[in-house]
Protein backbone atom coordinates (compact mmCIF):
# COMPACT_ATOMS: atom_id res chain seq x y z
CA UNK A 1 0.00 0.00 0.00
CA UNK A 2 2.70 2.06 1.03
CA UNK A 3 4.86 1.60 -2.10
CA UNK A 4 1.72 2.46 -4.51
CA UNK A 5 0.89 5.90 -2.46
CA UNK A 6 5.01 6.40 -3.12
CA UNK A 7 4.69 5.75 -6.81
CA UNK A 8 1.13 8.09 -7.27
CA UNK A 9 3.26 10.61 -5.24
CA UNK A 10 6.19 10.85 -7.65
CA UNK A 11 3.59 10.40 -10.57
CA UNK A 12 1.71 13.71 -9.63
CA UNK A 13 5.29 15.68 -8.95
CA UNK A 14 6.51 14.56 -12.72
CA UNK A 15 3.41 15.32 -14.17
CA UNK A 16 3.10 18.76 -12.09
CA UNK A 17 6.40 19.76 -13.14
CA UNK A 18 5.16 18.73 -17.09
CA UNK A 19 2.45 20.96 -16.14
CA UNK A 20 4.43 24.24 -14.80
CA UNK A 21 6.64 24.61 -18.06
CA UNK A 22 7.37 28.63 -19.35
CA UNK A 23 4.67 28.83 -22.82
CA UNK A 24 6.07 32.57 -23.24
CA UNK A 25 8.81 34.33 -23.01
CA UNK A 26 10.80 37.20 -23.68
CA UNK A 27 14.14 39.43 -22.53
CA UNK A 28 14.68 42.75 -23.50
CA UNK A 29 17.62 44.63 -22.71
CA UNK A 30 19.06 47.93 -22.29
CA UNK A 31 22.58 48.41 -22.61
CA UNK A 32 24.47 51.30 -21.07
CA UNK A 33 28.56 51.18 -21.35
CA UNK A 34 29.93 47.70 -19.78
CA UNK A 35 26.41 46.51 -18.13
CA UNK A 36 22.98 46.26 -19.25
CA UNK A 37 19.55 45.81 -17.52
CA UNK A 38 17.69 42.76 -18.89
CA UNK A 39 13.97 42.48 -18.16
CA UNK A 40 12.38 38.96 -18.40
CA UNK A 41 8.58 37.96 -19.31
CA UNK A 42 7.07 34.95 -18.59
CA UNK A 43 4.06 33.12 -19.28
CA UNK A 44 3.41 29.51 -17.37
CA UNK A 45 1.31 26.96 -18.74
CA UNK A 46 -0.91 30.03 -20.41
CA UNK A 47 -2.00 31.16 -17.20
CA UNK A 48 -2.41 34.63 -18.30
CA UNK A 49 -0.44 36.11 -15.86
CA UNK A 50 3.00 37.45 -17.31
CA UNK A 51 6.06 37.31 -14.79
CA UNK A 52 8.73 39.84 -15.09
CA UNK A 53 12.03 39.76 -13.48
CA UNK A 54 14.54 42.61 -14.16
CA UNK A 55 18.01 42.07 -13.21
CA UNK A 56 21.50 43.90 -13.97
CA UNK A 57 24.67 41.72 -15.99
CA UNK A 58 27.73 42.43 -17.72
CA UNK A 59 26.62 43.88 -21.23
CA UNK A 60 28.78 41.13 -23.03
CA UNK A 61 26.72 37.91 -20.71
CA UNK A 62 24.90 35.98 -22.89
CA UNK A 63 20.97 34.91 -21.88
CA UNK A 64 19.29 35.86 -18.62
CA UNK A 65 21.42 36.24 -15.11
CA UNK A 66 21.56 33.33 -12.70
CA UNK A 67 22.56 35.10 -9.40
CA UNK A 68 20.05 36.43 -7.44
CA UNK A 69 22.06 39.85 -6.57
CA UNK A 70 21.75 40.84 -9.72
CA UNK A 71 17.84 40.96 -9.93
CA UNK A 72 15.96 43.65 -8.39
CA UNK A 73 12.28 43.16 -9.16
CA UNK A 74 10.33 40.57 -9.36
CA UNK A 75 6.40 41.18 -10.02
CA UNK A 76 3.60 40.08 -12.82
CA UNK A 77 0.74 42.07 -14.42
CA UNK A 78 3.06 45.21 -15.58
CA UNK A 79 1.70 47.67 -17.74
CA UNK A 80 3.98 50.31 -18.98
CA UNK A 81 6.94 49.23 -17.26
CA UNK A 82 9.96 51.03 -18.48
CA UNK A 83 13.72 50.84 -17.59
CA UNK A 84 16.32 53.56 -17.71
CA UNK A 85 19.43 54.50 -16.92
CA UNK A 86 19.48 57.38 -14.76
CA UNK A 87 23.64 57.25 -14.74
CA UNK A 88 26.71 54.79 -14.96
CA UNK A 89 24.91 52.84 -12.00
CA UNK A 90 22.09 54.13 -10.98
CA UNK A 91 18.73 52.17 -12.65
CA UNK A 92 15.01 53.36 -12.65
CA UNK A 93 12.05 51.00 -13.53
CA UNK A 94 8.68 52.91 -13.56
CA UNK A 95 5.11 51.49 -14.52
CA UNK A 96 1.68 52.83 -14.61
CA UNK A 97 0.45 49.13 -12.95
CA UNK A 98 1.37 45.92 -11.87
CA UNK A 99 2.33 43.96 -8.74
CA UNK A 100 5.40 43.89 -7.43
CA UNK A 101 6.33 40.96 -5.67
CA UNK A 102 10.17 42.02 -4.41
CA UNK A 103 12.01 44.83 -4.96
CA UNK A 104 15.13 45.63 -3.39
CA UNK A 105 16.83 48.93 -4.22
CA UNK A 106 20.53 47.30 -5.16
CA UNK A 107 21.83 45.17 -7.11
CA UNK A 108 25.65 43.57 -8.23
CA UNK A 109 27.42 42.53 -10.52
CA UNK A 110 30.85 40.38 -10.34
CA UNK A 111 32.13 41.70 -13.87
CA UNK A 112 35.23 39.17 -13.95
CA UNK A 113 36.86 39.06 -10.43
CA UNK A 114 36.24 39.14 -6.59
CA UNK A 115 35.35 43.19 -6.45
CA UNK A 116 31.38 43.63 -7.21
CA UNK A 117 30.32 46.57 -9.12
CA UNK A 118 27.43 48.34 -7.28
CA UNK A 119 23.79 49.89 -9.18
CA UNK A 120 21.60 51.91 -7.05
CA UNK A 121 17.73 51.00 -8.45
CA UNK A 122 14.74 53.18 -8.18
CA UNK A 123 11.25 52.42 -8.50
CA UNK A 124 8.26 54.77 -9.78
CA UNK A 125 4.86 52.96 -9.43
CA UNK A 126 2.16 55.22 -11.47
CA UNK A 127 4.77 56.56 -13.42
CA UNK A 128 4.98 54.78 -16.58
CA UNK A 129 2.74 54.68 -19.69
CA UNK A 130 0.14 52.15 -19.98
CA UNK A 131 1.92 50.41 -22.76
CA UNK A 132 3.65 47.38 -23.29
CA UNK A 133 7.27 46.85 -21.42
CA UNK A 134 9.36 49.34 -22.35
CA UNK A 135 13.44 49.82 -22.57
CA UNK A 136 15.03 53.37 -22.51
CA UNK A 137 18.37 54.87 -22.60
CA UNK A 138 20.29 52.57 -24.28
CA UNK A 139 20.40 49.71 -26.52
CA UNK A 140 17.69 47.65 -26.71
CA UNK A 141 17.55 43.91 -27.95
CA UNK A 142 14.25 41.75 -27.81
CA UNK A 143 14.93 37.96 -27.71
CA UNK A 144 12.35 35.05 -28.17
CA UNK B 1 28.05 11.16 28.37
CA UNK B 2 25.08 11.82 26.72
CA UNK B 3 23.50 13.54 28.87
CA UNK B 4 26.56 16.36 29.41
CA UNK B 5 25.76 16.35 25.38
CA UNK B 6 22.23 17.31 26.10
CA UNK B 7 23.12 19.87 29.16
CA UNK B 8 25.68 21.71 26.57
CA UNK B 9 23.26 21.22 23.47
CA UNK B 10 20.54 23.10 25.95
CA UNK B 11 22.40 25.53 27.26
CA UNK B 12 23.87 26.40 23.40
CA UNK B 13 20.27 26.67 22.55
CA UNK B 14 19.60 29.36 24.97
CA UNK B 15 22.40 31.17 24.37
CA UNK B 16 22.03 31.56 20.81
CA UNK B 17 18.35 32.33 21.59
CA UNK B 18 18.96 35.30 23.82
CA UNK B 19 21.68 36.53 20.88
CA UNK B 20 18.63 36.82 18.55
CA UNK B 21 17.17 39.26 20.44
CA UNK B 22 17.18 42.71 19.42
CA UNK B 23 18.76 44.73 21.66
CA UNK B 24 16.70 48.16 20.88
CA UNK B 25 13.22 48.18 19.22
CA UNK B 26 10.44 50.52 18.46
CA UNK B 27 7.09 50.50 17.19
CA UNK B 28 5.42 53.33 15.62
CA UNK B 29 2.17 53.56 14.28
CA UNK B 30 0.38 55.16 12.03
CA UNK B 31 -3.48 54.86 12.15
CA UNK B 32 -6.16 54.86 9.47
CA UNK B 33 -9.99 54.06 10.45
CA UNK B 34 -9.58 50.05 11.28
CA UNK B 35 -6.11 49.98 10.09
CA UNK B 36 -2.81 50.96 11.06
CA UNK B 37 0.84 50.78 9.27
CA UNK B 38 3.13 49.79 11.75
CA UNK B 39 6.93 51.19 11.30
CA UNK B 40 8.99 48.55 13.22
CA UNK B 41 13.05 49.37 13.76
CA UNK B 42 15.00 46.82 15.69
CA UNK B 43 18.63 46.57 16.46
CA UNK B 44 20.43 43.35 17.22
CA UNK B 45 23.69 43.67 19.60
CA UNK B 46 24.36 46.58 19.29
CA UNK B 47 25.37 46.63 15.95
CA UNK B 48 24.62 50.29 15.04
CA UNK B 49 22.25 48.95 12.09
CA UNK B 50 18.55 49.24 11.90
CA UNK B 51 16.30 46.81 10.74
CA UNK B 52 13.43 47.83 9.62
CA UNK B 53 9.98 46.17 9.37
CA UNK B 54 6.76 48.34 7.62
CA UNK B 55 3.45 45.88 7.59
CA UNK B 56 -0.29 46.74 7.86
CA UNK B 57 -2.39 45.35 10.41
CA UNK B 58 -5.61 46.01 12.37
CA UNK B 59 -5.76 48.63 14.98
CA UNK B 60 -5.72 46.12 17.47
CA UNK B 61 -3.30 43.96 17.06
CA UNK B 62 0.32 43.91 17.73
CA UNK B 63 3.19 43.67 15.66
CA UNK B 64 2.22 41.02 12.79
CA UNK B 65 4.04 37.57 12.30
CA UNK B 66 2.56 37.36 9.02
CA UNK B 67 4.54 38.04 5.95
CA UNK B 68 1.49 38.73 3.54
CA UNK B 69 1.16 41.74 5.69
CA UNK B 70 4.27 43.82 5.08
CA UNK B 71 5.77 46.02 2.56
CA UNK B 72 9.00 46.72 3.20
CA UNK B 73 11.93 45.00 5.24
CA UNK B 74 15.14 47.07 4.88
CA UNK B 75 17.84 49.17 7.13
CA UNK B 76 19.52 52.05 8.30
CA UNK B 77 16.73 54.55 6.69
CA UNK B 78 16.74 58.16 6.93
CA UNK B 79 13.64 60.73 6.72
CA UNK B 80 12.04 57.14 6.61
CA UNK B 81 8.18 58.23 6.55
CA UNK B 82 4.66 56.73 5.93
CA UNK B 83 1.31 58.55 4.99
CA UNK B 84 -2.15 57.30 3.78
CA UNK B 85 -2.92 59.05 1.05
CA UNK B 86 -6.46 56.57 0.81
CA UNK B 87 -8.46 53.99 2.88
CA UNK B 88 -6.58 51.47 1.23
CA UNK B 89 -3.24 53.33 0.04
CA UNK B 90 -0.24 53.96 1.84
CA UNK B 91 3.18 55.67 0.47
CA UNK B 92 6.64 54.85 2.13
CA UNK B 93 8.91 57.06 1.70
CA UNK B 94 12.97 57.88 2.63
CA UNK B 95 15.62 59.64 1.42
CA UNK B 96 18.60 57.17 2.18
CA UNK B 97 18.48 53.57 3.17
CA UNK B 98 18.99 49.79 1.67
CA UNK B 99 15.36 48.17 0.63
CA UNK B 100 16.44 44.26 0.48
CA UNK B 101 12.37 43.65 0.21
CA UNK B 102 9.82 45.83 -0.83
CA UNK B 103 6.34 44.69 -2.56
CA UNK B 104 3.79 47.47 -3.75
CA UNK B 105 0.70 45.49 -1.76
CA UNK B 106 0.05 43.53 1.35
CA UNK B 107 -3.19 41.76 2.53
CA UNK B 108 -4.72 41.23 5.87
CA UNK B 109 -6.53 37.76 6.36
CA UNK B 110 -6.93 36.92 9.70
CA UNK B 111 -10.04 37.93 11.80
CA UNK B 112 -11.32 38.92 8.38
CA UNK B 113 -14.40 36.59 5.95
CA UNK B 114 -12.84 38.41 3.03
CA UNK B 115 -8.85 39.11 2.73
CA UNK B 116 -8.66 43.20 2.57
CA UNK B 117 -5.80 44.08 0.31
CA UNK B 118 -3.53 46.93 0.72
CA UNK B 119 -1.20 48.85 -2.15
CA UNK B 120 1.84 51.01 -1.21
CA UNK B 121 3.91 53.34 -3.30
CA UNK B 122 8.03 53.72 -2.36
CA UNK B 123 9.11 57.43 -2.76
CA UNK B 124 13.02 57.34 -2.35
CA UNK B 125 13.94 61.11 -2.11
CA UNK B 126 17.95 62.18 -2.44
CA UNK B 127 17.60 65.37 -0.18
CA UNK B 128 17.57 64.02 3.41
CA UNK B 129 15.15 64.61 6.39
CA UNK B 130 14.18 64.08 9.72
CA UNK B 131 13.90 59.86 10.62
CA UNK B 132 10.27 59.92 11.65
CA UNK B 133 6.97 58.06 10.60
CA UNK B 134 4.46 60.34 10.27
CA UNK B 135 0.47 60.67 11.50
CA UNK B 136 -1.60 61.43 8.48
CA UNK B 137 -5.71 62.08 8.74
Amino acid sequence: MQRILTLALCCSVILLQACKRVTEQTLSETTNGAFKVVVRTQEISHSGTRNVDVCVANASSAGFPDKKVQCFLSGYDFDGLSVKWQGPRVIEVSFSSGRVSRFTNSAFVYPGGSVPEAFHTLLCDGCGSALPAKAEGGAVSSLQ
Amino acid sequence: MQSPIVLAGCLLALVLTSCGRPTEQSVTEVKNDAFKVDVRSQEFHDSGIRNVDVCVTDINQGFPGDKSQCFLHGFDFSGLSVKWLSDRDVDISFSCGRVEKFSNFAIVSKDHPLPVEFHATLHEACKPVSNTASTAR
